[in-house]
């Protein structure tokens, strides 16, 4: 229980997969200019890390190592199939607003990083909440960052107006460069601010 | 050695196969449950949006909205690269202009990539009734806002369009406010309705009937 319990906090919080190891930022970049897209590709990442990481580790011990880069993507493919097929068929407003991007989730590194580096080492449970965690760690920095950038950018949150007529809005918030500077003001600040403070507790 | 070596090919491959028939035949499954769904929510995604173009209030439910359009759509031209569409609007006067008309989709270059437009044209041929989009790739939330409301309500009733003013400011008759950040958008959309009117001309729409 302690161990899962730690692998929450690391996952969320110490080794967070966009903010220390620096992985999914394409995506990072390229939906949160609505928290509502956000929102669905992040419930989409969450599904697909945590079963494709499951359903790896079931089969761990009969991949050849070889070709396990290949039966990975196999399988991440899969359930990014799964999860666009389901929207498609019960969500198709936001299918259509995400557009592509949910097929780019196959080429998510954190997806491909969890199982090749959890997955196929740990049994099934565990790697599921590794998936889940990690996912739950991207969501949380991808939907902090959305919120500024939908307010600073639109003046709304879920497309409801906030600010008054009198906003101006900033266009740079809601193009893929502004993204890059709240995201790099954030790594920095986490990185220069709160990890040193951990690593003196320890 | 060599023959270990082959062995173990031969049984990666083995593998890999198998997963993939495996993972192939549960999608294949999926895919047909699924697939009815999605064609159904295809149809009446460009249904809707024939309708919105022509300026019709749209009903709430899905059979309704199936109703609304076998009762006033007549399709003209379909399967084509320019589909075209008969409309007639009985919750509207019959000398008004954008009671009957004809609803167009076709497709024109955009800032990013094609797109896809329902272009809505009263019975006098000039005036627009309505525009409505099918996809676009613009970028959303600078050029994607010509998908809001408020952009495509303006062009209802409009029939030449000599310029373009700030996006806080109130339209003429003739003018046409344009999306902050995005007059590259806005000029495109404003082009489309152009190669739209230019069909109209070329397709002697009467005679479709």
């Amino acid at each position: 229980m302690a161990k899962k319990n730690n692998m929450f906090k690391e996952n969320i919080l110490t080794n967070n997969p966009i903010l220390i190891q620096v992985l999914g930022i394409c995506s990072t970049l390229a939906v949160t200019n609505s928290v509502k897209n956000t929102l669905v590709m992040c419930i989409g990442l969450i599904f697909t890390v945590s079963l494709s990481s499951f359903s790896l580790s079931i089969i761990r011990k009969i991949i050849p190592s070889k070709v396990r880069m290949i039966i990975e993507v196999l399988v991440i493919s899969f359930w990014v199939i799964i999860v666009d097929l389901i929207l498609k068929a019960y969500l198709p407003d936001i299918s259509k607003q995400l557009g592509p991007y949910v097929g780019l989730i196959i080429t998510n590194c954190i997806v491909m990083g969890r199982t090749e580096a959890f997955g196929l080492q740990n049994p099934p449970i565990p790697s599921f909440l590794d998936g889940l965690s990690s996912g739950l760690g991207y969501s949380i920095v991808l939907i902090f960052i959305s919120i500024i950038r939908e307010l600073l950018g639109s003046g709304s949150i879920f497309g409801h107006k906030l600010l008054g007529s009198n906003w101006v809005s900033w266009n740079i918030m809601i193009m893929a460069p502004g993204a890059f500077f709240l995201l790099a003001l954030i790594i920095w600040l986490v990185k220069g601010y709160y990890i040193p403070r951990i690593e003196k507790n320890r | 050695m060599k023959k270990d070596k082959i062995k173990q090919l031969f049984n990666n491959l083995l593998v890999v196969i198998i997963i993939s028939i495996i993972l192939i035949s549960i999608l294949a499954v999926i895919y047909s449950f699924t697939q009815t769904r999605i064609k159904e929510n295809d149809s009446i995604f460009k249904k809707k949006a024939i309708l919105i173009a022509a300026g019709f209030s749209l009903p709430e439910k899905n059979l309704q909205i199936f109703e609304l359009y076998n009762s006033s759509i007549k399709e003209l031209r379909i399967r084509e690269s320019v589909e075209i569409y008969y409309f007639e609007n009985r919750e509207l006067n019959n000398e008004d202009i954008l009671s009957k008309g004809y609803v167009l989709i076709y497709s024109g270059p955009g800032l990013w990539g094609e797109i896809t437009i329902a272009l809505a044209i009263g019975k006098d041929l000039e005036t627009i009734a309505g525009i409505e989009f099918i996809s676009q790739n613009e970028t959303p939330g600078l050029g994607g806002r010509i998908v809001e409301s408020w952009f495509k309500n303006q062009f209802r009733g409009k029939n030449i369009i000599n310029r373009l003013v700030s996006e806080k400011e109130k339209p003429a008759f003739d003018e046409i406010s344009s999306i902050t950040g995005a007059t590259n958008t806005t000029n495109y959309v404003l082009n489309l309705i152009k190669i739209g009117k230019d069909y109209v001309k070329a397709f002697n729409l009467e005679k479709l009937e």
